[in-house]
């Protein structure tokens, strides 16, 4: 009985360690916003003509970078995004769906000159992505929360 | 990653080691201060128990500069992550067969 005691305090103590990590992973509402924006604008800027609409895609990937390199320094750790459990499956279902829209909205504006598609595109990606990132969150934290492993 | 083998690690076990595994399980990477502080031991001891983990291939240890300083990151390696899931295992088995005894 008293293995059997320990073992449950062993795994408690780790259950206990990665709810540590969960409520540390808090990210600010304008972080979240941040991400959002940020997708939002690679493919609103499909809107801009060539060349001028890759040109504004580097800004976008730069800040992205920033941001890892902000979330490492603010959280002393770095998750990847698509980690195995629920997270990887928002991560996927949001990787999906913005390339339906940059992809949709860029063959719009060649197909048939709509070129302010990818435009709107974008101010549909913004609040998806918002949500999305909050929901990758929520999942991260009930995974950590559910399993000592 | 194949489910592995309920097993009893007698390195994972201790009860510092278990939670920096359990902590480096739950992300890519950690900074040694972040690792230090959550599990609440000095840097001397923190390194010590390292040592061990990365003795036996747990562990990799990576140095960076972070904010112009020089910092260490930590991960768990593939053969760490599945010694600790096969630790954790055999720790959920251990409480599962004393309750099924505790029920009888």
């Amino acid at each position: 009985m008293t293995d059997a005691l320990s073992a449950s305090q062993a795994l408690e103590e780790a259950r206990a360690a990665r709810v540590q990590v969960a409520a540390r992973l808090d990210c600010p509402a304008h972080m979240h916003a941040l991400v959002a924006l940020l997708m939002a604008v690679m493919v609103a800027s499909q809107s801009l003509p060539e060349p001028l609409n890759l040109f504004a895609i580097a800004p976008s990937l730069c800040a992205l970078v920033l941001l890892v390199a902000y979330q490492r320094r603010r959280f002393g750790f770095f998750v990847n995004g698509y980690r195995r459990g629920r997270t990887r499956w928002v991560a996927i279902s949001l990787l999906l769906f913005v390339e339906a829209v940059l992809f949709g909205s860029i063959w719009l504006k060649e197909s048939w000159r709509l070129a302010l598609v990818p435009l709107a595109g974008g101010v549909v990606v913004f609040p998806v992505t918002l949500f999305a990132s909050y929901r990758w969150q929520a999942a991260y934290k009930a995974d950590l929360a559910q399993a000592a492993g | 990653m194949s489910t592995p083998v309920p097993q009893f690690d007698p390195v994972i076990h201790a009860p510092a080691r278990l939670q920096i595994a359990s902590i480096l399980s739950a992300v890519n990477e950690a900074e040694f201060s972040f690792v230090r502080d959550a599990v609440k031991v000095s840097d001397s001891v923190l390194s010590k128990h390292l040592s061990q983990l990365e003795d036996v291939g747990y562990i990799r240890l990576r140095k960076a500069a972070l904010g112009g300083r020089q910092r260490t990151w930590l991960s768990l390696t593939r053969e760490g992550r599945r010694a600790f899931v096969a630790h954790v295992k055999a720790l959920e088995q251990l409480v599962q067969a004393a309750d099924r005894i505790a029920a009888e």
